[in-house]
């Protein structure tokens, strides 16, 4: 089973909020849509569900054209921002409303709801209201309701962050593990890389309706293929030097090293971040952020560089990452 | 010194309690007294308005209920007659309304303004004006003296109102609900059935009502499409009890003939007491 995106494009007035998007992702891979508030993640999400249609290309799931079928025939399992959790049904009825609506027998309703409902920890809350759960529990049956949905594939919507940072963490594992145990296509959309990286297979990068780069984490770190994508993968963010000529040299702060001479610089401030620390810097370059070790004394004037086999090379024009250039 | 301090605290809020208390008296007071007035006077005799302090032992009488309920087509009839028209009204309004407010909440933002605009002014038009007309169409059609063709109307000039509530009812819930409805495989009145009705319950019960008000209160179009005496609704009635003429006034049976039309109204209010309140400030607020 595979969900498949054929130069799909949405056009709002003038504004194409998405164009040219292809995408695949195949049964059991975790692809995440990542990228800046605006950028059309969220769109692109509504077009695979059905609730928009594209104003030009196909979308496939397991090769079959479903551009112009209904979402309620798609069998898509989706989890809103919002949750979009019935707020007139308890638990219970949230999970069994749609169960039922397929045809499903009351006993084996009974049998799946229940089943479902202890696999996500759910117990004792069966007969609460929505208004009645905390966040992490409207998202569990939020995620409950999809899995029951029995879908071709997952869509998920910023499903975490209306969670604080610390359940966020918890949860992730957990809602990964229990999302592939379904061995399905899942497109997870968020606009947080850290969330990004430590849970998707693949992240696709969204910038302007358009799919900057698509690769593994690691891939998008060490490899940004724009400088747009080097800049929003990566905290700190990646350091750029201009130097007048038609190439722009990027350069992570864990990269760069203090040294005897090199470029000159002032230091602004420094932030302790416990496994090390964080210098910010003040050059011709502008404003530059370095990561050291935590026991080095900083000296308000120094000096830095960085080994060349570190440094990413862009075009300047076009954002463009240029290759094997060393 | 601490303690004079927090006396004269004590004394402020509960002089602001007070001045509170006091208001709220007086609206109660505004809002209960022509009400307990009216079932004053129904129990009154002719004597004792006129006199409040003389003869204490005969003022007090039933005779202004037993006229109306002995009279010729008894008083229960209309209130029978205005309840059917009532009903009819408000359930024709309500069906052709829901499925119109969920139409004008989904279309684009400028072209539902326009119409929500235009229901406005038609809301706010006096109806009084049509009323002659209406009477041209009733004797055209020959549809006097039916009390379901008289839900017609009725129906057709609390739909403005009706529209502009439900559409805002609509209108308030997240659209994320409908969607996920539908990627749960529900189709359109499967939706409207399961999630949209359930979650607009009170705007529809708030709006029920006021339709039924305007039925049960409604008197030029009433007094000329019926006019089988079995067949009148009740302001209609009311203002026909014997012995109204220009030198006498029969003020008692007035009263008694409010009071009885107002315990229907009262006990639905009762009823739908919380929702009517909430689906009110609802359309209020966001409306």
């Amino acid at each position: 089973m595979t969900l498949e995106l054929v130069n799909v494009g949405r056009i709002y007035g003038q504004e194409w909020i998405i164009r040219n998007m292809n995408l695949k992702v195949s049964n059991g891979e975790f692809l995440a849509l990542l990228g800046p508030s605006g950028c059309g993640k969220s769109t692109s999400l509504r077009l695979i569900a059905g609730l928009e249609n594209p104003d030009e290309g196909h979308i496939l799931i397991n090769n079959t054209n479903v551009t112009n079928i209904s979402p309620v025939q798609r069998r898509i399992g989706m989890v809103f921002q919002s949750y979009a959790l019935f707020p007139h049904l308890d638990v219970y009825e949230n999970l069994a409303l749609g169960l039922r609506i397929r045809g499903t027998q009351e006993r084996t309703v009974r049998d799946k709801v229940g089943a479902m409902i202890s696999l996500l920890q759910l117990d004792g809350y069966s007969s609460r209201k929505p208004s009645q759960l905390s966040g992490g529990q409207r998202q569990r049956v939020a995620l409950a309701r999809a899995l029951l949905r029995d879908p071709l594939i997952y869509l998920l919507d910023e499903p975490m962050s209306n969670l604080d940072a610390q359940l966020k963490e918890d949860l992730r594992p957990e809602f990964r593990n229990i999302i592939l145990n379904d061995n399905k296509p899942i497109l997870y959309v968020t606009h947080d890389q850290h969330e990004a990286m430590s849970m998707a297979d693949k992240i696709a990068v969204l910038n302007n309706g358009n799919i900057e780069q698509i690769g593994t984490p690691t891939e998008l770190y060490t490899k940004p293929s724009s400088l747009f994508v080097a800049k929003f993968i990566g905290r700190p963010q990646m350091n750029f030097f201009k130097d007048g000529s038609d190439f722009i040299k990027g350069v992570r702060a864990e990269d760069l090293e203090l040294r005897q001479q090199g470029i000159p610089c002032r230091l602004s401030y420094k932030e302790w971040l416990g496994s090390n620390q964080l210098l910010m810097l003040e050059s011709s370059y502008g404003l530059i952020r370095l990561l050291a070790k935590p026991d080095i004394s900083i000296s308000e004037n120094l000096f830095i560089g960085w080994e060349t086999d570190k440094q990413h090379l862009f075009e300047r024009i076009s954002g463009k990452r240029i290759s094997n250039i060393f | 010194m601490d303690n004079t301090q927090q006396n004269k605290r004590l004394d402020r809020s509960m002089k602001s309690i007070l001045r509170q208390n006091l208001l709220f008296t007086i609206l109660v007071i505004w809002a209960i007294g022509p009400l307990a007035w009216q079932l004053y006077t129904s129990f009154s005799t002719a004597d004792a308005l006129i006199n409040p302090f003389n003869d204490v032992m005969n003022r007090w009488t039933l005779s202004n209920y037993k006229l109306i309920l002995s009279s010729e087509t008894p008083f229960w009839r209309y209130l029978w007659n205005s309840f059917v028209v009532g009903i009819a009204s408000t359930l024709f309004c309500i069906l052709l309304s829901i499925p119109a407010a969920y139409g004008i909440s989904k279309l684009k933002a400028r072209t539902s303004s326009i119409i929500k605009t235009v229901l406005f002014g038609v809301a706010l038009f006096p109806y009084v004006l049509l009323f002659l007309a209406l009477l041209e169409i009733a004797r055209g059609l020959n549809i006097g003296n039916n009390l379901l063709a008289l839900s017609i109307p009725y129906t057709a000039l609390s739909m403005p109102l009706s529209l502009l509530l439900l559409s805002a009812a609509f209108k308030d819930l997240p659209f994320d609900l409908e969607d996920a409805a539908k990627l749960e495989g529900l189709n359109f009145f499967q939706r409207l059935r399961w999630v949209l009705l359930p979650l607009i319950g009170p705007s529809t019960a708030s709006t029920a009502i006021l339709v039924f008000l305007f039925s049960w209160n409604e008197f030029p179009i009433s007094l000329t499409w019926i006019s089988d005496p079995a067949l009148l609704t009740l302001p209609v009635a009311i203002s026909r009890i014997a012995g109204s003429s220009v030198y006498s006034v029969p003020y008692g049976a007035y009263a008694a003939a409010t009071v009885l039309a107002s315990i229907p109204l009262l006990i639905i209010v009762l009823i739908f007491q919380s929702q009517i309140i909430s689906g009110l400030t609802k359309g209020a607020v966001k409306g």
